[in-house]
Formats: structure tokens, sequence, C-alpha cells
């Protein structure tokens, strides 16, 4: 029997067609203390959890960085930022929202990736355009500072029997005008950089208890006069005044 | 001919009326002569159909979340647009940490609140009071939804938006009907005080003990102008003609807490902003158009009379004795080199009390332009 001549080329075919991509989840989960809290609940409640996600990169043995791409879903993402709502409206999350999300959905070039990294925050460019007529997941007013110019790139807050806290994190001391914009001197956006075994079951927790330290009675609202503000900015890898930090111990990969 | 004349006039004509109807009437400020005409953003020119819409949504409680609050609940017409507390309360009982300000001649603001350097644009502002979390004021965050129904549904809105925003595909938008606000707070300005009427050559308008003290306010011994300068008695004004803003931020050396100047944590004022050191306790010097109906002063409110806060600058700084915010604002290392204290006898102080007095407008205390449509 003759091969057909076509075999061949199938099979090239079937190889460039095989996906050059793939597809992975980052999933996240508030934690305190190492164990999963909630907002409602008995011991520790979580009071808000919600956050920005944004230049989600990978890098392989060589230490190149390779951007991952977010998949546009009109709702929870747009291509360069994802919002992650881990708060149910219920409980202790008060002023919450019933709606909950609580992964990033990406693709990544096919490689052998070593690290994870991704930032929380809105990238500069988004972060400083018009609220009132950006496309989701950029028109949630309860994440918008129309003060300060920006989104709040974090909110998060937990109540127990012993204390109580919440913070807003965005950027601060900008300069220019609410429309205009031209930098800030606090971008205090979250650089999280995390060991990776593979791309899948990848999940992220957040600590509270280590975000919350010694964290008690007032809120931080990223105020430069806000002295409750230097634990949790440094929990987080950010400098407040005379506190300076720069690696962030809230986020890590969970085993 | 004379047929063919007559047909060509007359679709001249149409053509005319039709280009007037398409331009929209310029928008009447009744302002005096003059006055300077305020600075409108590009992207939201005034009408009298706007300003009547922003009219009804201003006084309307249902835009806040628990419809409990409008933007006149903190922004009462007979107080100059104030509402007469040292702190705001937000329609869910959280208290602001600063006071209500006078909405009169905002048009000319180059910055808005007690102390924002990024704040420019009314319509920018009014979103802070809509949606803010921090303390929450009228909380119409995640109700957006309704509002905008509101705007589509009742029928006393839904020609309005219309007539206010006739090249919009869909006029019935938050972002409308936030504009239509701004257009309204913009339209409220005073230009019928006492002492505009005596500016304006009525020589009888002010009492001599308030010509005295008009002397006072703008004499380099007291040297309230410099900051209190100009047409709005506060050097952050800009106008259509200005050729730069103005914008100035002033540490009048109210507090003191720590020896080293700095004020209570809550209101740091701009440096809340930029965390520049120097920048703590600058905050706008507010317009003094109508000061005498706006008590209490200051932006927390912590002064509760004009005498008290003339006592302050006669001072050069307030002094705090006890409690948690002692010290001696005089002392403040951040403190304005304008207020440096100054001699003042008790009729010089009746006297520029009285000037004060002679800013109030009672034409914008009562207007039916900016009074509630629903009363
Ligand atoms: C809960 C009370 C409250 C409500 C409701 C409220 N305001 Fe205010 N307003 C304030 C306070 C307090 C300030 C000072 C804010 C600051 O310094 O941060 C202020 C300041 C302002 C200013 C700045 C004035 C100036 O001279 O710079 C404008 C403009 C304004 N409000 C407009 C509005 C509009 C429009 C609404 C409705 C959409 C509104 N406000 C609703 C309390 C309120
Ligand atoms: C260095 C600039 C400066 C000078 C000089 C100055 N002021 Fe002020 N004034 C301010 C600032 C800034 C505020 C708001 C301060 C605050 O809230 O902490 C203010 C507030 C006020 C208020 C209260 C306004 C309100 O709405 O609560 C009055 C009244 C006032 N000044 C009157 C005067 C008089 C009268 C003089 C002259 C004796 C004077 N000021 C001199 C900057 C100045």
């Amino acid at each position: 029997m003759r091969t057909p001549y076509f075999i061949p080329l199938l099979l090239i075919l079937l190889v460039s067609c095989a996906p050059a991509k793939t597809p992975f989840t980052l999933t996240f989960a508030p934690h305190w203390d190492g164990n999963a809290i909630e907002c409602t609940g008995d011991s520790t409640q979580l009071t808000d959890l919600r956050f920005y996600v944004s230049a989600l990169q990978l890098i392989d043995s060589d230490g190149s960085v390779i951007d991952a791409e977010l998949e546009n879903d009109g709702e929870w993402q747009n291509s360069d930022v994802a919002l992650i709502d881990l708060e149910d409206g219920r409980g202790a999350c008060v002023n919450g929202s019933t709606a909950t999300r609580a992964f990033v959905q990406a693709t990544a070039a096919n490689g052998e990736y070593l690290r994870l990294a991704f930032t929380v925050g809105v990238p500069f460019e988004q972060n400083h355009a018009n609220p009132m007529s950006a496309a989701a997941p950029l028109d949630d007013a309860a994440m918008h500072w129309h003060w300060r110019s920006g989104y709040k790139f974090l909110h998060a807050g937990f109540r127990n029997a012993d204390r109580s806290f919440w913070m807003h994190l965005g950027s601060t001391g900008c300069e220019g005008t609410v429309q205009n914009i031209s930098m800030c001197n606090a971008a205090n956006r979250v650089v999280v950089e995390v060991p990776l075994e593979s791309l899948k079951n990848l999940e992220i927790g957040i600590d509270l208890a280590r975000l919350f330290a010694t964290a008690d009675g007032s809120d931080c609202s990223s105020g430069p006069a806000e002295s409750a503000c230097a634990q949790p900015f440094k929990a987080l890898g950010l400098t407040h005044q005379d506190s300076v930090s720069d690696v962030q111990t809230v986020f890590a990969l969970l085993p | 001919m004379i047929k063919w004349l007559g047909a060509a006039l007359g679709a001249a004509l149409i053509l005319a009326i039709m280009l007037l109807l398409q331009t929209p009437a310029e928008f009447d400020w009744s302002l005096p002569e003059d006055y300077p005409l305020p600075l409108i953003p590009a992207d939201n020119p005034m009408s009298a159909a706007k300003v009547q819409l922003g009219r009804m949504l201003f006084y309307d409680t249902r835009l806040s979340g628990n419809e409990t609050m409008s933007c006149a609940t903190c922004h009462i017409q007979a107080l100059a647009f104030t509402d007469g507390k040292p702190r705001s309360l937000g329609s869910t009982g959280a208290t602001h940490p600063r006071g209500s300000m006078s909405l009169v001649n905002t048009a000319y603001a180059s910055r808005l609140t007690w102390a924002n350097p990024l704040l420019d644009k009314l319509e920018d502002q009014a979103l802070t009071p809509l949606f803010g979390d921090n303390p929450v004021e009228m909380g119409l965050g995640g109700h957006e939804q309704r509002a905008a129904e509101l705007l589509r549904s009742e029928s006393s809105y839904s020609q309005l938006v219309g007539k206010a925003f006739p090249n919009d595909a869909d006029p019935h938008s938050i972002i409308n009907a936030v504009r239509a606000i701004a257009a309204f707070v913009r339209s409220i300005v005073s230009y019928d005080s006492a002492y505009d009427r005596y500016l304006s050559g009525d020589t009888t308008a002010m009492t001599s003990a308030a010509v005295r003290g008009m002397d006072l306010f703008f004499s380099e011994r007291l040297e309230c102008f410099h900051c209190h300068g100009g047409f709005n008695f506060t050097d952050s004004t800009t106008h259509a003609n200005s050729r730069v803003d103005t914008i100035g931020f002033h540490n009048t050396g109210l507090y003191n807490v720590d020896e080293n100047g700095a004020y209570p944590e809550a209101n740091t004022g701009l440096y809340d902003m930029t965390g520049e050191p120097r920048d703590m306790g600058r905050f706008k010097a507010p317009t003094l158009r109508n000061i005498a109906v706006t008590a209490p002063y200051m932006h927390d409110g912590s002064l509760a009379t004009l005498d008290a806060v003339i006592a302050h600058y006669q001072r050069g700084g307030r002094l705090i004795e006890a409690g948690g915010d002692a010290g001696d604002g005089r002392l403040s290392p951040f403190k304005s080199e304008f207020v440096g204290g100054f001699e003042l006898t008790v009729s010089e102080k009746a006297d520029l009390i009285a000037f004060l007095q002679s800013l109030t407008d009672q034409t914008v205390l009562t207007d039916s332009r900016w009074s509630d449509p629903s009363q």
C-alpha cells in the first residue's frame, strides 16, 4: 500500500497547530495565620478583600521575563488588569458586594518557568483616566479615589474579638490635576514574586495576620500622616514615611 | 422674477432660523458688567435646561444609597450652601473629618475643597460626595443603575435630560447627572452684597463701621487680603480672562500639637495629599463672601464665631492649652509669614466684623434660581 503523500503534510499541520500557549489560572484565598477565613465565622472575620492585579509575568531559568496575557472577559478583567473580589457582602463584610471572583485567567507562551510575578495595582495610564467612562473591571466606583485621582488598588480588612483594622491602598502624592496627573511620588503598587513548580493549581494565599500584624484601632487610607499605615505598608514591601521596606510578606504561593 | 426673489429670501430666512435654533443660546449669568465670566470646561457647556436639571438633582435625596441625603443636606441655601455643623455627617452616620464649604462662586475656584491640589473641576469634585466611602457621604456606589433609571423613567427628568444633552445618543447616564449638578453649582454666583453695591457706586450701601473695617481688612497691619484677596476673597481664584490660575494653601497656625508644627492626624491639610513636610497644615483660604452666615469656622469647625477667628489672627496663631490637640500655633515652624499677629482695639474688631457682615448677599441666599424646586 502506498502511503498517501498528504500524511506527512497532515503531521506538519498538526504539530504547528498544537498550542504554543498554555492557559493558566491564578487563584487567591484569604487566610489568617495560615487558616482560611471568610466574611462570616466565629474567630477572625474578613471585613473586606478586593484588589486589582496587573503585570502578570513568568520568569524562566535564564531569567527572561515573559508577559502573560490576561483574557479580556468584559467583566472581571481587561487585557491589562483584573479585579479580584474575595468578599461576598455577608457577615462582617458590610460594605461589600455579593459578586465574587477569586481568580485571574491568563495565557503564557509555553516554557519552563521558575518564578511568577504580578503587581497589585492598576497601571499608571488606566489609573488616572476618567473613571466615569472606564470599562470593566475599572468601572467599580467603590474601588476609586475620586479626590486623590486613581483607583484603590487594595481594600482589605478584618475583625476579631481582640482588634479590627482596614486599609485602602492607592497612589498618593500625585502631581497635576485629577484628569491630568503627571506622576505620583508614592505609587504604592505592590510587587509580588513567588517561586513556581508548574502552571497547574496555582493558588496564592493572602495572610491578613501578616498584613495587619500589629495594626489596631484606626485604619489606613494610605495618607502620609497616618501613622497606622506604617506596619501594613511594611508588610506590603512599601515605604511609608521613615519606615522603609522592599519585600512583601503577605502574598505567598500555597503548597 | 419678484416671485423667485421672495422664495429665495424665504428659504434664507428659514435657514437662518434653523441655524439659530441649532446653536444653544448663550447662558445668561446675569453678572454685573465688571465681573469676569467663569471658566467652563469644554465638555460641559452651560445651558438653562442643564442648570434646571442639575437643580432638581442637587435637591433629590434619591441620589443617595439609602435615599435620605442630597447635596443640599450639607449645602443649605440660607447658610450660603454650608450646613452649620463643625464637621459634616454622612448618610450612614459617619462623621466627615472636615466641615461643609460654601458653594457660592465655586465657578471661580482654581482648586476645590479644603486642601486638594488636584481637584480643579466641579464635575470631578461631585464624585467624592456621591461615591466616596471614607467617609460615606451620599453612598451612591452600587446604586448607579437605580439612579440612571430615575433619569429615564421619571417624566420630569427624562424630558429635561434630552434638552440638557441634545447631542447624546443615550443621555440618561450618571455622568450626565454629574455634569448637570456641576453646571447648577457653577451657576451659583454672588454679586449683590452691600460691599458689591458700595463698589459700584452706592456709597450708602455700607455702614461707616463696615467701611472702616474694610480699610482694616485691606491694611498691611492685618494682612487679611494677602490670602483672602480679589473679588472672591480667596487667592485660589481663576476665571475666563485670567492668564494663570492662582492657587494658595496656607498654614494659619491653628494647631501645633507636637511643637514641630503638626496638625491633628485626621486633618493635616495639603500634607495628606503630597507627603511633603512643608505642606503640614496648609489649607485653601476659603472665600469670605457670606461668611457671617457660615459659622462655625475653619476646616474642622473649631472656631465658633467670627470673633474667635479674629482673635486667632490677632494672636498670630491659636493657643490650645489642654487636651490631645494642646499646643501653641503661634510657634509653628510652618505658619505663614502673613499670620504674624497684630494689635486691634475692641472697636476696630467690631468694625472688621461689620465689614465681614457686609459681604452677605441676601440674593444668593434666597433667589429661587437656586432654591429647592419642589418647594
Ligand atoms: C455629607 C455632607 C455633604 C454632602 C452630602 C455633600 N457635600 Fe459637598 N462638601 C462637604 C464637605 C465636608 C466639604 C469639604 C470637603 C473636603 O475638604 O474634603 C464639601 C465641599 C464641597 C465643594 C468644594 C467647595 C469649595 O469651595 O472648594 C463642592 C463644590 C461641593 N462640596 C459640592 C457638593 C455636591 C455637588 C454635592 C452633591 C453631589 C455635595 N457637595 C454633597 C459636605 C457634603
Ligand atoms: C496666610 C493666609 C491668610 C491670612 C493672612 C488670613 N487668612 Fe483667613 N484663612 C486662611 C486659611 C488658609 C483659612 C482656612 C484655615 C483652616 O481651616 O485651617 C482661613 C480661614 C478664615 C476664616 C474662616 C473661613 C471659613 O469658611 O471657615 C475667616 C473668617 C478668615 N479666615 C478671616 C480672615 C481675616 C479677617 C484675616 C485678617 C485678619 C485673615 N483671614 C487672614 C488664610 C489666611
